[in-house]
């Protein structure tokens, strides 16, 4: 499949949409000066001669549906975006008749951190396994899967779970354990040379809480970051108040996280984000059997509970008899 | 580091826990003086905010203690609380501070006794883990000063 076809295809859909369904916004993409792709809303079904998908779009578009909260939306979606939208939806945020997907089979994008010197050039697309780069007027054709983003490398639903058009195409397969390497890794460490990997994260923290924004989960109007009654944190950017910020996010998105890897990619500073929240959600899915964002419907996990859940309280498993008897 | 005394915070909830501390004081059990007793409307109220920010403020331990499972006045909500406090110890483990630190557990209006063992045990195992230093707040000079001028 070449790229222009994806395009036409796309732009055509986007247009269906418009005329057909009666959308009244499209989240897409389109290129921006650097090449890469950046997400802009259409308007118009005339407006939709830029819309682009290519392995740079490594914005989780689902970000921005608060912004357009009661409009129809059309927006697209890869097997991520799609999962974060299944989560909204059951989270209230969004009505599933108000939505229209277009779908598209999920070949990974390109963390760019991972091009190195190369990041600063001018990405000319993606084509088959190889996208295409101008760097010094050097055209460079350079191997996906060794650019693609660690989420991508281990990401289990590259198709889409909802859908109302389905681009024409096919997603990656074979799956990797990159992200759970990650996660291994940092487990094989001490305790207090966990800590200090965690205290060198927060160091590098500036607080800029970019990835918040880049986080379709992130919906809350008020975050308790900025809540000043109380007050949980100063504004200061120390390792103690960036170390709770790390973990209160990554206890937020525990059970909800899809791993789409925007926010990693929307940190300035590299800090390691998905190691937290893989490690969340390995956790989530081992002690409640929970994978999240793939059925409508479904309740979140720390939004439920099982009777019999692990109970690891002091005092716990105690019997009716001892319980009532004393 | 011999006579550290630490400082741990107590999130008891309001219709067992608390009540089982009261019974605690009234049977005259002893335990020590270390914990700070915090009462909340119920288990499930207690965000792990409220553990990061204890710590946060100077706290070496905290503990959060409800109802028995079944027991809960709201039904409920320590169903919740042991869901999400699961998850946020296993959180805390993995980010390499001391699990010492953070307990949780059941503790029934009827349990004075069990209280004070619980208090006695939590108390050793945080003197054990020592001062907290994993993720306590800078203070600022002016803080340090008065603190020492005191």
């Amino acid at each position: 499949m070449s790229l222009g076809e994806i395009t036409e295809e796309l732009i055509a859909k986007g247009r269906e949409a418009f005329l057909n369904e009666g959308i009244e916004v499209l989240l897409g993409f389109e290129k921006s000066s650097s090449g890469f792709l950046k997400p802009k809303a259409f308007f118009s079904p005339d407006s939709l001669k830029t819309l682009r998908w290519d392995a740079s779009a490594s914005t989780n578009l689902a970000a921005l549906l608060p912004k357009y909260r009661g409009k129809k939306i059309g927006i697209l979606a890869p097997g991520c975006v799609s999962r974060s939208l299944v989560i909204l939806i059951n989270e209230g945020q969004i009505v599933r008749e108000k939505l229209k997907v277009i779908g598209i089979p999920c070949p990974g994008v390109i963390d760019r951190r991972k091009l190195g010197p190369l990041k600063n050039s001018y990405f000319l697309g993606s084509k088959g396994g190889k996208f295409l780069l101008e760097s010094d007027n050097q055209i460079l054709e350079l191997p996906l899967e060794e650019y693609l983003c660690d989420c991508c490398l281990s990401c289990r639903y590259p198709s889409p779970v909802i859908y109302d058009y389905m681009i024409q195409g096919k997603s990656r397969e074979g799956a990797t354990d990159a992200l759970e390497g990650r996660v291994k890794k940092i487990n094989s460490l001490s305790e207090i040379e966990r800590l200090s990997y965690f205290q060198d994260q927060a160091e590098k923290c500036i607080r800029c809480y970019a990835c918040r924004q880049a986080c379709p989960m992130c919906y809350c109007e008020s975050c308790f970051v900025e809540s000043s009654e109380p007050r949980w944190l100063t504004a200061a950017p120390t390792i103690p108040d960036n170390l709770i910020w790390l973990l209160t996010r990554t206890y937020h998105l525990a059970g909800r996280c899809v791993e789409c890897g925007a926010c990693e990619q929307a940190c300035p500073e590299g800090v390691d984000l998905m190691s937290l929240l893989a490690w969340a959600k390995q956790t989530v899915s081992q002690l409640f059997n929970y994978t999240p964002g793939l059925e409508i419907g479904e309740r979140p996990a720390l939004g439920s509970f099982s009777y019999d859940d692990p109970d690891f309280f002091w005092g716990g498993g105690l019997t009716e008899e001892k319980k009532c008897c004393t | 580091m011999e006579n550290f005394e630490p400082k741990i915070i107590a999130f008891l909830c309001n219709w067992c826990s608390y009540a089982g501390a009261d019974l605690a004081g009234v049977s005259r059990f002893q335990y020590p003086a270390n914990v700070r007793v915090i009462r909340v409307p119920c288990s499930g109220r207690v965000n792990p905010l409220f553990v990061l920010k204890a710590l946060y403020e100077g706290a070496d331990g905290v503990l959060v203690s409800g109802c028995h499972p079944g027991d809960c006045h709201y039904q409920s909500g320590n169903y919740y609380a042991r869901r999400r406090l699961e998850v946020f110890k296993k959180l805390l483990e993995f980010s390499g501070i001391s699990p010492a630190r953070f307990k949780m557990a059941w503790i029934s209006a009827s349990e004075g006794a069990q209280f004070a063992q619980l208090i006695r045990e939590f108390t050793e195992e945080v003197k054990k883990a020592g001062p907290n230093q994993e993720i306590i707040r800078e203070k600022s000079d002016l803080e340090e000063f008065l603190n020492e001028s005191r």
